[in-house]
């Protein structure tokens, strides 16, 4: 065996372990956090889930081997193209292939129709896929099936998807944190709104019951129209307590006896009654919208008080601190966007070497720029990644818990997957740029043909509308809850 | 002649729980209507109530139900509706176990302590029937002890799934039930006495003050007498099995039991 074989397996086994640990960490995390409130009855879809993120995983860690230089260099390339080539089949054809089999399944079609709409579906899909990226100026000269065609599209929609979220994002963030947009909650408010969610709830059962004694007046009188019968034993009984007790003045008409009914409840049934029972229904349903509403205030007010009270720690102090920082960077960003666009400028130095010639030139020192460059890089690429990666799982959990029901979990899940895919491999054609050039090397080989300043301009090109917008949105929902306080 | 109870010192509040989607405002319709829930409802936010005509020794009462929406993000507003309470009613689903297994998170909620523990808890002492072994005690945050039920819905969908990890096997004190089978909670069914039994002793502790029935040893004896000759299952379904077989899950050990000798 020739040292270079040697040392290629070993390196892939070092990669297999690896991720051997990133794929026990998404399953784990499938089960404990996302489907918390669900049995997992599809294990598939929790090892898809389990493998894209492996998939992802591994793309960083070579980024980061790339940066300190662990593991020899064509090991790194081949990985990088085996990973790339599995993530672009999972994204595209595996996982939509899946969700149509899925949802079809569900439908109850023998298993060959099942085959067969899913894949119809899946060529749609893939066809629908391929036009996206005729749409956008990315390189289209070498021959179609390689891996340029595949990653340059999935990073079209993922930049689009990653310029939406950190628009949001950029503006959220100091929204939250800041305590300068945080109301004081009244507490006689509160304690206000509570009584009177109590006292809609008492009227709703009082309409309630009225409308079971005239549902009730209305069956005797049917019986007694038709005649009398038997087996009204305890509906008569019944009755005759009803009516006595809420109508105390009214004629006592003597009522036809029956053997008492085995069941033990009397069933009243939710339509008929006449007039009256029409008009105490409306009533009711009106009081019930009203319930609800005082339900979903009460709960903002109490999440409000509780922003407040965490507002007064230590720790929400120096949140508000961030709040300015994150505020002011927000506003930086925005406008090196803009002037990216407006001047049509191409970003070549990253930001790392940058920094370092400034600092060189400032303090005025001689430093092994090489040297440091590999640390900072690492440190700062791997900040920026671990920041990523446990942000966006953050936003999974909370977009699953928000929208997920017993019958959409699974569909809903591998469409997260396929987003988290596509969004990590987006990150990574941008994260390039921040990359000193001799590290953007295995990338650029790989990916020879797309041109990623196309990336850099449409992220920009997406970002500033994506935090206007939500600035937009964010300045009229103060302004009406505003009005609103003041009433 | 007594009168229908209707001042406000005579309410009797019942509340249904339970995590979001097993079912729980279609149970409260076919309790509440005899008649099933035809279309799907919208996850309940905040609470729905609904009136129920119930006869305790020839004397009728009503019974507020009260369905509490089970939507995790709304958890800490929910205890406004925890007052002034006299029986409650958890649900699970079938299908889903996790559903069964958030029932300890609930019992906590309503005990008002993060760590539930079940010594408070005592099983009522079997009925001829074994109707009464899925209605217990509960001790609630304002240091009432409340009759409690469980009760396991979607039946229909647990016998179509092939997949699901729970069987028949399982030893769990639930009642079975299938809240769009309406002739399931007519008279003489397994469903209709033990519900029956539960609003009997609802009634029985609010009104008569009975002492709590707590028998904790008697109770986690073992899953043996628990489980006795008694047939689970909505009677009348198809499903329903002859006489359980004891398992090694049990109801306490799912919910980390102590078996007390009090």
């Amino acid at each position: 065996m020739s040292a270079a074989t040697f040392t290629f397996l070993r390196d892939e086994i070092i990669i297999l372990i690896t991720q051997a640990s990133f794929f026990a960490f998404g399953f784990l995390f499938f089960k404990a956090k996302l489907f918390r409130d669900y049995e997992v009855k599809q294990t598939l879809v929790q090892l898809t889930f389990a493998g894209i993120f492996t998939l992802s995983c591994t793309m960083f860690e070579l980024i980061i081997f790339e940066i300190m230089d662990v593991l020899d260099r064509n090991s790194r390339w081949f990985n990088w193209k085996v990973d790339l080539w599995l993530m672009s089949i999972g994204v595209i054809v595996v996982i939509p292939f899946y969700q149509f089999y899925l949802f079809f399944s569900t439908c109850g079609l023998s298993r060959r129709l099942t085959w067969l709409a899913s894949l119809t579906l899946l060529a749609g899909f893939v066809y629908g896929f391929w036009r996206i990226g005729d749409a956008f100026p990315i390189r289209a000269t070498t021959s179609w099936l390689s891996i340029e065609m595949f990653i340059s599209r999935i990073g079209v929609v993922g930049v689009t998807m990653m310029a939406v979220l950190s628009g949001f994002g950029a503006v959220n963030c100091p929204y939250t944190y800041l305590s300068y947009f945080l109301r004081p909650v009244n507490d006689h408010h509160l304690v206000q709104l509570d009584k009177h969610l109590h006292q809609t709830v008492e009227k709703i059962v009082h309409k309630k019951k009225r409308l079971v004694e005239l549902q009730l007046e209305a069956s005797r009188k049917a019986q007694q129209a038709e005649g009398a019968g038997g087996g009204g034993g305890l509906i008569n009984r019944l009755m005759t307590q009803v009516v006595r007790s809420v109508v105390p003045g009214k004629d006592r008409e003597p009522l036809l006896g029956g053997e008492g009914s085995e069941s033990a409840s009397a069933g009243v049934q939710p339509v008929g009654g006449g007039a009256a029972a029409a008009a105490v229904r409306s009533e009711v349903a009106g009081l019930e919208d009203l319930s609800r509403l005082l339900f979903a205030e009460l709960h903002e007010l109490r999440l409000e008080k509780q922003r407040a009270e965490f507002a007064r720690t230590w720790l929400g102090r120096f949140y508000n601190v961030l709040g300015y920082f994150f505020s002011a960077y927000c506003v930086y960003k925005l406008l090196i966007a803009s002037a990216n666009i407006v001047f049509d400028r191409k970003q070549m130095v990253d930001p790392v070497s940058r920094t370092l010639e400034i600092a060189c030139r400032l303090l005025g020192v001689e430093i092994d720029i090489y040297f440091w460059t590999q640390y900072v890089s690492f440190v700062l690429v791997g900040v920026m990644i671990a920041a990523s990666v446990r942000g966006f799982l953050n936003y999974l959990i909370k977009f699953f818990y928000e929208y997920s029901n017993a019958l959409t979990s699974n569909n809903l899940i591998l469409l997260l997957a396929q987003v988290m895919g596509t969004y990590f491999v987006s990150y990574v054609l941008l994260l390039r740029m921040s990359l000193p050039d001799k590290y953007r090397q295995p990338i650029s080989d790989v990916l020879g043909d797309v041109s990623f300043s196309f990336y850099h301009r449409w992220f920009d090109f997406v970002f500033i509308p994506s935090a206007l917008l939500t600035t937009a949105v964010f300045v009229l929902i103060n302004k009406s809850s505003a009005k609103e306080r003041s009433i | 002649m007594t009168s229908i109870p209707s001042a406000a010192s005579d309410k009797v509040r019942i509340l249904i729980v339970g995590d979001s989607e097993v079912g729980k405002t279609c149970l409260l319709h076919v309790l509440s209507f005899d008649k099933a829930l035809t279309s799907t409802p919208r996850s309940t936010l905040g609470c729905v109530v609904e009136v129920k005509l119930f006869e305790y020794n020839h004397k009728p009462y009503f019974l507020e139900l009260l369905e509490v929406g089970g939507r995790t993000k709304y958890e800490s507003s929910r205890s406004v509706f925890y007052n002034q309470i006299n029986g409650v009613i958890l649900v699970h689903d079938l299908t889903n176990k996790q559903s069964y297994v958030h029932l300890k998170k609930w019992l906590g909620e309503l005990a008002g302590r993060k760590n539930f523990k079940w010594k408070n808890i005592g099983v009522a002492p079997s009925s001829p029937n074994g109707a009464s072994r899925q209605t217990f005690e509960l001790k609630l945050a304002s240091g009432e002890v409340v009759p409690a039920l469980i009760v396991g819905t979607k039946q229909d969908l647990l016998a179509k799934e092939v997949r699901s990890s729970r069987s028949e096997e399982d030893g769990d004190p639930s009642l079975w039930v299938n809240t769009l089978d309406e002739a399931s909670f007519r008279a003489k069914t397994m469903a209709h006495e033990a519900l029956t039994l539960f609003f009997s002793r609802v009634i029985q502790r609010r009104f008569f003050h009975e002492k709590p029935v707590a028998h904790p040893a008697e109770s986690l004896r073992s899953p043996m007498d628990m489980y006795g000759a008694g047939v689970l299952g909505a009677g009348g379904s198809p499903f329903a099995s002859p006489a359980r077989k004891p398992s090694r899950f049990s109801f306490t050990d799912s919910f980390g039991v102590e078996a007390k000798n009090d």
